[in-house]
Order: structure tokens, then sequence, then C-alpha cells
């Protein structure tokens, strides 16, 4: 029985692996800034494999996902859902407070904690937000970005779906050090990651029903529209939302001159070189 | 957190439905300068304006259209968006397409914006300050106000254009550029058209026939 279950643990631990090192052999673009301050035009090599696995997860989504979250969204009152969603963002708070001390952001990593013992004790295991701390999500794939580590290619995972090969990285890397899977290891809680995947899975899913149908039934190209917008939410998350660093596009050269600046989207402005410099070494 | 974006970003697809209520910031100690000053209240007044019209139930559906155009057209610099929506593939594309492009990305962006008017009762816009970017633009800071939830970030940036008029050029709904979207949209069909341009203005002009229907 042990030994099954170390087995089990090798293989997965192998398989990470692998496809970890395979993923990262094409991680580094040439020309990406590694500050990952600026929006970067997309790159995405792989398109076409990436949107078979767009469709293909769009595919299982109709099927499965969108009525199973439609079902909990409507049979379950609004107060189980809410406590849901605390649950599963509490049992993710030990993990963003490691995130948190790597990226070197110590409020960050106070609130996590603050949160955490104040929801796992006063809010019955984390059901109820009492601390009301408004922690945001903190991953690997986020950490690695503050340490200058560029995002690299686009990539749709099967099941998983829109990442970049850096997120991509980090979620394997997650699996291992994030300290709920290793509680549940110890504890021989079998499956644990994939029911809280599924877990996740249903609450983001039954909180974005109509938004992703708009989205869909609005865009010329709903494969590009969800890649913008994940990659400018990845940027946005990588910055925690600070909005004096946002990175804006640079729409100031397309009426006056024929050459973009290095990259069409930056945080530079036209004739204004004190607002980039100044918004360059903030966000540094 | 991304569910909240998403909807977000839905809900800026139809920015002027924030009806029934505009909140208006009581003082402008925050706008020093006649810009700021001026774009606060440029999005106070489409504010106002959408309201107006969307919340009177005497105007018909096509009067309701003709006066969002003219409202989109007044404050939007459509032109500049445009173009810089089309990015890299406006200078391959001819005059013609150049015009037609304009035109379609126009009657797209109405007909995207104003579908689901009416459907966010409740909501209130908050004016939150506004800041210069640089001589030519501000971006306006706004906060959209939900009975349940967390406020969600709307900004505006506005750019005063070539006879000193300001209009807005973006929309950038929690830090998602709606603009940069539509680019990277666009972008990504002409290119799956081998680089032509027309397959993108044949897209539109279905997209926009279907949704005109």
């Amino acid at each position: 029985m042990i030994s099954l279950k170390l087995k089990s643990t090798l293989v997965k631990g192998c398989m990470a692996v692998v496809l970890a090192s395979s993923l990262g052999a094409c991680a580094t673009p040439p020309g990406e800034d590694s500050a990952n301050v600026t929006y970067t035009e997309v790159s995405d090599p792989i398109e076409p494999l990436n949107r078979y696995f767009f469709d293909v997860n769009n595919a299982i989504d109709a099927v499965a996902l969108k009525p199973i979250s439609h079902i909990y969204r409507d049979a379950l009152p609004q107060g189980v859902q809410d406590s849901v969603s605390n649950f599963l963002h509490n049992l993710s708070q030990p993990i963003y407070f490691l995130n948190n001390i790597a990226q070197g952001d110590l409020d960050g990593a106070g609130d996590n904690m603050g949160s955490f013992f104040t929801n796992t004790f006063l809010g019955i295991g984390g059901l109820f937000d009492v601390a009301k701390l408004n922690t945001e999500k903190e991953d690997l794939g986020q950490t690695m970005a503050v340490w200058g580590i560029p995002e690299g290619p686009y990539l749709v995972l099967p099941i998983l779906g829109p990442n970049t090969t850096r997120e991509a990285i980090g979620i394997v890397g997650e699996y291992f050090i994030d300290p709920a899977n290793l509680v549940a290891r110890n504890q021989d809680v079998d499956y644990f990651s994939i029911y809280r995947g599924a877990a996740n899975a249903i609450d983001f899913r039954s909180k974005s029903i109509e938004s992703l149908d708009e989205i869909e039934k609005n865009s010329i190209d709903f494969y590009a529209t969800v890649r913008s917008l994940y990659r400018q939410n990845r940027k946005n998350m990588i910055l925690d939302g600070e909005a004096e660093m946002t990175p804006l596009p640079d729409i100031s050269f397309e009426m006056e001159d024929d050459q973009p600046k290095e990259s069409n989207v930056s945080l530079l402005f036209e004739e204004d070189d004190s607002t980039s410099k100044e918004a360059t070494s903030t966000a540094n | 957190m991304l569910a909240r974006k998403l909807f977000a970003v839905a809900l800026a697809t139809s920015f002027l439905a924030l009806a029934p209520s505009i909140l208006l910031p009581v003082s402008h100690a925050y706008a020093q300068t006649g810009a700021e000053a001026s774009a606060i209240n440029l999005v106070e007044k489409l504010g106002k304006e959408a309201v107006d019209l969307l919340s009177n139930t005497d105007v018909s559906d096509t009067e309701k259209r003709a006066g969002f155009t003219q409202i989109v057209v007044q404050n939007f610099n459509m032109p500049l968006i445009g173009r810089f929506v089309l990015g890299k593939h406006w200078r391959k594309s001819s005059k013609d397409q150049q015009s037609e492009f304009q035109d379609l990305f126009q009657q797209y962006i109405i007909t995207t914006y104003q579908k689901r008017i009416g459907d966010y009762a409740g909501e209130n816009l908050k004016i939150v300050k506004a800041r210069l970017l640089n001589k030519k633009e501000v971006l306006v800071n706004s906060q959209i106000l939900r009975p349940k939830g967390p406020p969600i970030k709307l900004d505006w940036r506005i750019r005063k254009s070539k006879n000193d008029r300001q209009q807005i050029i973006d929309l950038i709904v929690e830090n998602v550029s709606m603009a940069l979207t539509h680019r990277e949209e666009f972008s990504s069909v002409v290119s799956k058209h081998d680089g032509d341009v027309e397959g993108l203005l044949e897209r539109l002009r279905k997209h926009v026939a279907k949704a005109s229907d």
C-alpha cells in the first residue's frame, strides 16, 4: 500500500519535471523586458495547437463545467456559495503567504497570515471571511515574474486553460510546495488537489457565466480576446493592481510618426520623458 | 479574482448602462488644472447624457440607437481609436479599406456596447480623481459601485485632439485596456487571413449585420 502510493507520487513527480523542463526549453524569447513592466506584444508560436486545446476546453466546458456551475449557482443559496469561495480562498492563504514573502511584499504576507488565522479560527475553518482584508491571489508564476523571469510563449493547457509558459511552470511547482497539498499528502487524503481544483473551477465558472457568454458573443475572435484579457490581467496581478504603474498602451505614436518605439505598447508617452522615467522607476 | 475581472470587462462593454444614477463628486478639489477639471466634466456629462437617454421610456429603440451613436461620436475619438486598434495593419491598407474599417469599427463598438443596456441597473458611477498623464492626456479614475461585491475600477483615458477638444480614447476596466484588447483581437483576425485586412473587414461586416438584426 505504502509502496504503491510512493510509486504514484514518484510517477507524478517525474511527469511534472519532464513537463517543466520541456517547457523551459522554449521559455525565453529574445527581446523581452526582464523587469516585466511593459506590456509586450503577444508571443504565441504554437497558436494552432493552442487554438485546438482552446476549442477542446470550450467543448468540455459546454458539456460539463458550465452546466454544473449553472446548477451550483442556481440551486445553492448565496450564503453557501460565499462560504465555499471563502473556504477555498482561505485554503490558499498559506501559499499566497509564501509567494508574498518570496516577492518581498511583507505587508501582503502579513495580511495573508492575519487572514488565515482569523478566518480559520473565528471564521469556522475559513467558511466566513471575518478578517475582510481582501487578499489577492499570489501564485508562483507571479513570484517568478517579480524575479525577472520572462513570461514566455502563450500556452493553452488542456483542462487548465489559458496560461503562459511561466505560469504553467508555476502551477507545476506550486503543486509540490503548496502547504495545503503537503498537509493533505501527510494525512493521506487521496485526490485532494483534484477535488480542490474542481471546486475552484466550479467556484470560478459559476461567477463568470454571463460575463464569458457576453464576451464570446461580442468578439469576432474569442480566442484572441481571451488571450489578451488573460495577459493583461496577469500583468495587472503581477503589479498587484497598482494603478500608477499600470502600463498603458501608447496610442500617441500611431498618429504622429511612423516608427513605433521599441515595442508597440509600453509605458512611454510621447513628448513626455519625465512621465515614462517616473513611471518606470516607481515600477522597478 | 479573474471572475470579477471578467464580469468587469463584460460590464465595460455596456458601460453606458450604468443607469440609473451617476454619483457626482461633491468637490473638484483634486482637479488642480483646467485639463483635469474639464476631463472630469466630460465623463460626468457623458454619464448624465447616457442616463437621460436610456432611462427615457418615451424614446423608441431606433431613436435610442441614434442618440447613443451621437454620444459616442461626440465623446470618443473614434478615428484615433480605430487607427490604434488596426495597429500595424493600418498602413498596409488602402484608403478605401481604411475608411470602411473606420465605419465598421464604429458600428461594431456601438452594437457591442449598446447590447446590454439596462441590464446592470443599480450600479453607480463614482468619479474618484483625475491625473495628468502628459501634455495631452488625462486619466480619470472612477469606480462602478455595485449593490453587491466590491467596486469595479473604471479609468477613462482622455486626450486633447488637434482642435483642442478633449475626447475619450480608451476605457480601462480593472487595468484591462479595451482598446488594447480590441487591437489584439483584430490583429489576430488579420493574421489568420495571411495579413490581409480584407478578411477582418469581412468578419466585421458579418458581425455587425448579425448584431443589428
